[in-house]
């Protein structure tokens, strides 16, 4: 049987002509000599050309118009498509190219405000960090009445800091920031001629967490409203015993104290302009207090026979009409002073 | 045989290069250079001539869509007659039965004439011409079912070889086969049809 399929597959190899030469002369000689062979080499070689006569088969008749159709139907539309999609592709990767650029730049930007924020140097007056982080002067405790008479023969006014109320925020317009101590046997009165004048002037009095908040007016407002609160108390300036102003300098514990002040010099000081100009001014009326201290006004003008005294006294607002007096119209965004009031009496 | 493959080959290889420009003339061409021979294998090989002209679309659809991916390597000829048997090939092994009409089915006189022509034809002793045999519609019938009969990788060397024309290693590179294998399968396939065929007749 194997001999047999070695020689079929031997004679179908010489029959299509895939035999080496060799192989050729061999078989031939082997169709020369053996009957069996040439018999089996012709049955093969029937077998070959029945089949080898088959006639070609046409394809059908439209065919190609099919394959077109199935083409158009799929190829074409897929090489459209492929080509819509490489175009839509790199517009989308431009414009996320385009997006991630301006998120980066967006974020370096918020960043850089972030860090800038942080390391950017800050105005004393807008930054309530600084602020806080300065340490506050020495407040000596009040004992008595006689505050305004004990800081007047101090030479050092740090040493005599009065009680330091609990500053409003200073607005960046505020220049003026003092205190006055006024020293006084009607303290009632007192109080409550300067809570009326404080609300009659619209001024903004600011919320005092002290125990004593009866006696002390922390005050702030426009430069007129201090103008026309300083006239009203002009007008009682008799009822007090003692008037010290202590003015901020801007340094850290320092003030000029202006003993014996009154409340046209306290006007005087705070129209100025900036604070140097409000610290010479206060300094100026500290020297002439405390040289004219001794001498009482009345022997001041008694001294002067003949010679008119300008006292400059503040006029006050007078009614021209019926009609109500217009207050000072009330900003209350502007705050163009600090100025806390401090009443000391004995009750 | 092989000048006639190479004149193909370059024909096919310019063809395939307007195609790829864009010129869908030149696709024509290839298709009608090939349709024919690509339905006669198929129809040879799967043996209904309905599914034939269907898989030959589904052939030559292949061919286009993979023309861009067609390498040099091996000729436009023998890559779109493989894509044409593994086509052929899957679609007899889905339909796993192959033809419904068995070999004793043919009868009648009409047949029996036919039979006893083919029986003359492959004696030992005859000289008849196989085209007369090919000539008459009940020796075809008889001659394709005994083909029908044989195993579908026989078959399919069996029509590269004999139908096609094909050399071995033709058949090897269409098929994918080692050179022996083609020599084995071809000497089997002959054999086969051969005691198909006596079997049929008697």
């Amino acid at each position: 049987m194997i001999e047999k399929e070695r020689l079929d597959k031997l004679l179908n190899a010489y029959m299509d002509g895939e035999l080496d030469q060799r192989r050729q002369t061999e078989v031939k000689r082997l169709l020369k000599h053996d009957e069996y062979v040439s018999n089996r080499l012709r049955q093969l070689e029937k077998c070959r050309q029945l089949v080898a006569t088959l006639p070609l088969e046409e394809a059908p008749v439209g065919i190609i118009e099919d394959i077109k159709q199935r083409i158009e139907n799929q190829a074409r539309p897929a090489i459209v498509y492929q080509q819509y999609d490489r175009v839509e592709g790199a517009k989308y990767l431009m414009v996320r190219k385009l997006l991630s650029v301006a998120a980066m730049v967006a974020l370096a930007a918020v960043l850089g405000g972030v860090v800038y924020t942080i390391v950017a140097p800050n105005s004393g007056s807008q930054s309530p960090i600084i602020a806080q982080s300065q340490p506050e002067p020495q407040l000596p405790v009040e004992t008595d009445t006689t505050v305004a008479a004990v800081t007047t023969d101090k030479t050092e006014p740090v040493e005599t800091a009065p009680v330091k109320p609990v500053e409003p925020a200073k607005p960046q317009q505020q220049i003026f920031t003092a205190t006055l101590e006024l020293g006084t046997v009607n303290e009632r009165q007192v109080n409550a001629f300067l809570q009326r004048a404080i609300a009659d002037n619209r001024l903004v009095q600011l919320q005092l967490p002290v125990v004593q908040q009866d006696r002390i007016y922390a005050i702030t407002g426009s430069s007129e409203g201090l103008s026309i609160l300083l006239a009203d108390l002009a007008g009682i300036w008799n009822q007090f015993n003692s008037a010290s102003l202590y003015v901020e300098t801007g340094l850290i514990g320092q003030k000029v104290i202006v003993s014996n002040v009154t409340a046209q010099q306290i006007d005087k000081i705070a129209v100025q302009q900036n604070t140097d100009s409000i610290v010479a001014a206060a300094k100026d009326f500290a020297a002439l207090n405390r040289i004219s201290r001794p001498l009482a006004t009345e022997q001041l003008v008694a001294a002067m026979p003949g010679e008119q005294i300008y006292l400059m006294p503040i006029p006050k607002p007078a009614l021209t009409s019926n009609r109500t007096e217009p207050k000072p119209t009330s900003d209350y965004t502007t705050q163009e002073f600090s100025f806390t009031i401090v009443i000391s009496g004995a009750d | 045989m092989q000048p006639q493959t190479a004149h193909i080959n370059i024909s096919d290889e310019v063809l395939i290069e307007q195609w790829q420009r864009g010129d869908s003339a030149a696709l024509e061409r290839l298709i009608t250079k090939y349709k024919d021979r690509i339905y006669s294998t198929i129809l040879r090989i799967c043996a209904n001539r309905d599914s034939a002209a269907e898989l030959t679309q589904d052939v030559f659809v292949k061919v286009i869509e993979n023309t861009k991916r067609f390498q040099a390597k091996s000729s436009f000829y023998t890559w779109c007659f493989r894509i044409a048997v593994n086509v052929a090939l899957n679609y007899c092994r889905r339909q796993n039965v192959r033809r419904a009409v068995s070999l004793e089915a043919r009868t009648g006189p009409d047949y029996d004439q036919a039979k006893a022509a083919l029986r003359n034809y492959l004696a030992d002793d005859s000289t008849a011409d196989p085209a007369e045999i090919v000539q008459s519609k009940e020796q075809l019938e008889l001659l394709l079912d005994a083909i029908d009969e044989l195993d579908n990788d026989q078959r399919a060397v069996l029509v590269l070889r004999d139908i096609q024309n094909m050399n071995y290693a033709q058949i090897a590179a269409v098929l994918e086969i080692e050179l022996g294998t083609v020599r084995s399968r071809l000497s089997r396939a002959r054999a086969n049809l051969r005691q198909k065929l006596q079997r049929l007749l008697q």
